[in-house]
């Protein structure tokens, strides 16, 4: 149990971008926005990114995450991830490191569990508040919901090498129960989110993450292609740690009826 | 000689200025009382600590960033690096003259979460109904399920609990739950639960179990050593109930206090405290918060009604039929007999323990059970690691279940070097070779993260709408954490730090220095602190007594000071005659200055003497056999639950010469004002 919800947290961010980010309009990176089109609002551009991260069909990804430290020690964990956006159940599958492996995680309906392979313990937890003991959110791992989480105010473009990117400050809504209450997104013109930090209440800055690479996939339900996350790198600022997150072997296509329960996961530990 | 002569008949002379004397004697008397308290206090906290885990001396290494404590501050543990090749560095430290024990330790926190009492009830009921089929598992199963039927029946009826468990809810949430206990309360689901265990299970888990509340965490903060070895390195342990984990086994030790605080049956936790409370003086009548807690015990009868089996229910329902004088149903009953007053309580309490608990499943955790211990596991969220529960213990003489040091757990190596993710040299291995195997071993990437268009990747067609991706792997259970380990992998794994118990009269200092010496001649980073820091917090009590002690002192003496200063003074006034016949017939000024700073003296040494000699008879007489600490929570400053008073001959001596001082220093004025006394005024003065 620990594990899944346990690794979650560096994963936390890159997983609420994984699992919900696919789709950043390829055709749009193909043919970037001419410099003088106008502009759409900033609420615009959060529904654009949003819709793009959601898709019909059912989910499942292998997810490699790989911590550097400053002290230059090296952790890897490895996830199997399956989703299925229509019910909003997630079962997440430790693979990797070998002590945990065999544990999950279950989101099904108003109840997130976590499973200690090892004993076989399930430990359910609630919706409202952070999986137990970590600053990973339920919303880490949900659709991407920007525009109805977060109240958003444009700051302007940044040109880099020729290509401009969005800058958009985002301040969460009032009720709304997220990892990070700012976050300041860099967004480029086929809205691919490329560059995002994540800010605590104070402004002091959590967490940063650069968004390497998108991966085009066709959504069998929707018949159309969306783009999950490829590679992120994420900064730790507090420790200095760097993730690299690579979700691997993405398939959209519907899962087993019977994937998301308890007795799944736990009949992968003999 | 004949200036001490002058001033002590000056202060015979003067019954007046025995004030000062006796000033300087009641300061002496309660300086006395003070200093042999706070040695009192001083002894007995470096008992405690020394007997109980820190050891005379603690032992690490020297590049660390920290310095060890055993009892942590709020800070958590310190940062402290391996000791290279503990196994040979023991072996050297134990030959060191003065040293009789090397208790390899390390401190930290876990945290063990619990679930609500259904998720509990259904977690057990999980567990059978993933047994292979069998005659035993459909009869267990049976049992269980019409237990759980009961519980649930409970749970449908009790209107208060479901209407504060839908208060917070969405509306159509709200309808969702209700819709779940109407299913739950027909007995067309309790077939389909005969038909369907784990189908009903998930639905009971997912649907009705979040119903009855949140589970909660419990923080278990934890010594851990070579378990064998710790008992007979520190006096004060004492098995409480259990035993000790067999040697190459991992395990859990719970003290006792952590056990009975937030293992119990809530209900039965309630009547401890307000039992503990009761003895004190408090009253249902008086105090609010003893009605409170009275309240909270309804409040939790749920919680033991739905652990209560049927054949336990039946008994409690028996027994309490007696207790109360009338039958009924075990629910009513037990609400009438946890509706507490002062003039039932002590009796309900006593009966509660005779009577009733042997009925009752009184922890939640008992020796041979399996905990699942949590440890944060830096941006990685959580490690959890089970580890079985051996007994209990407590360190004697050290406050009871309110007492800190034992509300701490006692943790084998092992089992801690898996809470703190300490890898082996062999998993360091395997995980550099996933990552390059990955084609995830990349540098560490500059701070400035600068934009750069995001790449698309093609992904390869799915192929179809078939069932995506390889199916996941199974796992063997056994692979995790294993139970047993040898010896080289307890103290192979990285000991960060360890407690040296000295011989009896072994000098800490010269020890340290000892292994200051070895540890240059072997070029081993060792290095050492004593128990007053490896106690933390606990030991900086005495550091506080001490300070306040001071603090006492210094207000006191310019007490003295003033007061006989301006007693002095007042005399010394009255002395101009007499000064200036002194002055008339050769006696130079500084003479006289001496005869009267001395007669301060006098009186400050003398009265101080006295005082002090009070002081000890006062210790003598009132602390003789010690001072009877009755709160617990107290104790482990006192090295028991007595404090012995301390008063060595140099620490009198040194009273003697504070207060004695203080005296002197209060008479130079006085004295510089009346030796200025020239004798012509003196006579003219007379004359007048």
């Amino acid at each position: 149990m620990s594990l899944l919800s346990s690794s979650l947290h560096g994963f936390a961010a890159a997983f609420s971008l994984l699992v919900s980010a696919p789709m950043v309009a390829a055709a749009a990176e193909k043919a970037p926005v001419p410099a003088a089109a106008p502009q759409p609002s900033p609420v615009e551009v959060l529904k654009q990114i949003d819709a793009r991260m959601s898709f019909q069909s059912d989910y499942r990804g292998t997810v490699r995450l790989r911590e550097l430290r400053k002290d230059g020690t090296e952790h890897l964990m490895e996830l199997e991830v399956y989703r299925r956006d229509s019910s909003r159940d997630l079962l997440i599958y430790v693979t990797k490191p070998r002590h945990l492996a065999g544990g999950g995680y279950l989101r099904i309906g108003r109840n997130l569990w976590e499973y200690e392979a090892s004993t076989g313990q399930w430990q359910r937890t609630t919706q409202r508040g952070n999986i137990v003991n970590t600053v990973s959110c339920e919303e880490d791992f949900d659709r991407s919901q920007l525009a109805e989480n977060y109240d958003v105010k444009d700051e302007g473009v940044e040109v880099v090498n020729g290509t401009s990117f969005r800058k958009l400050h985002l301040t969460v809504k009032s009720g709304r129960l997220v990892s990070f209450e700012q976050l300041r997104l860099w967004v480029d013109p086929s809205f691919n989110i490329v560059k995002r930090i994540g800010y605590a209440p104070s402004g002091r800055v959590l967490r940063s993450d650069v968004i390497r690479s998108y991966q085009a996939i066709k959504d069998p339900l929707a018949a159309k292609v969306v783009y999950p996350y490829k590679e992120v790198l994420e900064v730790e600022e507090s420790t200095g740690s760097q993730f690299t997150v690579r979700y691997d072997d993405v398939v959209l296509g519907a899962l087993s009826p019977n994937m998301f329960t308890k007795t799944w996961l736990e009949g992968r530990v003999r | 000689m004949a200036l001490v002569s002058f001033a002590f008949h000056g202060v015979l002379a003067r019954p007046r200025s025995w004030v000062v004397g006796l000033l300087a004697a009641g300061s002496a008397a309660l300086l006395t009382l003070g200093v042999a308290l706070v040695g009192g206090i001083s002894d007995g906290t470096r008992r405690s600590l020394i007997e109980s885990g820190t050891g005379d001396l603690q032992l690490y290494n020297a590049t660390s960033t920290g310095t060890p404590v055993v009892v942590q501050d709020s800070g958590g543990a310190p940062e402290l690096q391996p000791i290279p090749d503990f196994a040979n560095v023991e072996a050297r430290v134990r030959a060191v003259d003065g040293v009789r024990e090397v208790v390899p330790l390390e401190v930290g926190g876990a945290w063990v979460f619990r679930g609500n009492y259904l998720d509990e009830k259904l977690s057990s009921v999980r567990a059978v109904a993933r047994e292979p089929a069998s005659p035993a598992r459909e009869a267990r199963l049976a049992l269980l399920g019409a237990d759980l039927e009961r519980t649930l029946r409970d749970v449908v009826r009790d209107d208060g609990r479901r209407a504060e468990a839908f208060a917070f809810l969405k509306e159509d949430e709200a309808r969702e739950d209700r819709l779940a206990l109407e299913a739950v309360a027909e007995p067309a689901f309790w077939e389909r639960f005969r038909a369907e265990p784990l189908e009903t299970l998930e639905y009971l888990e997912n649907r009705v179990a979040r119903q009855v509340g949140e589970g909660a965490s419990i923080d278990v903060e934890f010594l851990a050593s070579d378990l064998a070895l710790f008992p007979r390195a520190f006096p004060r342990f004492e098995l409480v109930s259990g035993s000790l984990p067999p040697p190459g086994q991992r395990g859990l030790m719970l003290g006792q206090g952590l056990y009975e605080q937030h293992f119990k049956l809530p209900v039965a936790a309630l009547l401890d405290t307000l039992h503990r409370e009761r003895s004190r003086g408090a009253t249902f009548a008086q105090d609010e918060s003893l009605r409170t807690v009275a309240e909270r015990c309804l409040v939790e009868l749920p919680d033991l009604l739905a652990r209560l089996d049927a054949e336990r229910s039946q008994a409690v329902a028996q027994a309490l039929g007696t207790l109360l004088g009338h039958p009924g149903e075990v629910e009513p009953l037990l609400r009438e007999f946890l509706t507490l007053d002062d003039a039932n309580f002590d009796a309900r309490y006593q009966q509660f323990q005779d009577v009733l608990a042997p009925h009752l499943p009184l922890y939640r955790v008992r020796p041979g059970d399996t905990l699942v211990l949590m440890s944060p596991n830096g941006s990685l969220g959580v490690t959890g690691v089970p580890v079985r529960v051996w007994g209990t213990f407590r360190f004697k003489g050290l406050g009871g279940d309110l007492s800190r040091v034992n509300s701490l757990g006692l943790l084998d190596l092992v089992t801690a070097r898996f809470l703190a993710n300490r890898r082996t040299q062999a998993e360091d291995e395997e995980v550099r070779k996933d990552v390059e195997a990955l084609g995830l071993a990349q540098p560490m990437a500059p701070t400035d993260l600068a934009l750069q268009p995001a790449a698309i990747i093609e992904a390869p067609e799915p192929g179809g709408e078939g069932p995506p991706g390889a199916a996941p792997p199974v796992f063997a259970r056994h692979e995790a954490f294993p139970e047993h380990f040898t010896p080289e992998a307890m103290r192979g794994g990285g000991v960060l730090q360890a407690a040296l118990v000295l011989e009896p009269g072994a000098d800490a200092g010269a020890v340290a220095e000892r292994i200051d010496a070895l540890a240059k001649e072997t070029g081993a980073p060792l290095a050492t602190v004593d128990w007053s820091e490896a106690g933390g917090l606990l030991a900086g009590v005495v550091g506080i007594t001490q300070v306040v002690l001071l603090a006492l002192a210094a207000l006191m003496s310019l007490f003295v000071v003033m007061v006989s200063g301006s007693t002095l003074l007042l005399l010394a006034r009255e002395r101009v005659g007499e000064v200036g016949t002194l002055r008339a017939v050769g006696m130079q000024r500084r003479e006289v200055f001496a005869v009267l700073l001395c007669e301060g003296l006098l009186l400050g040494v003398l009265g101080a003497g006295l005082g002090v000699g009070l002081g000890v008879a006062l210790l003598r007489l009132v602390a003789g056999q010690g001072l009877p600490v009755r709160d617990e929570s107290l104790q482990v400053f006192m090295g028991g639950n007595v404090l012995m008073p301390q008063l060595s001959a140099t620490a009198g001596v040194v009273v003697v010469a504070v207060v004695g001082a203080v005296v002197v220093a209060a008479s130079l004025v006085p004295a510089w004002r009346g030796s200025a006394v020239l004798p012509i005024e003196a006579m003219r003065k007379r004359e007048d």
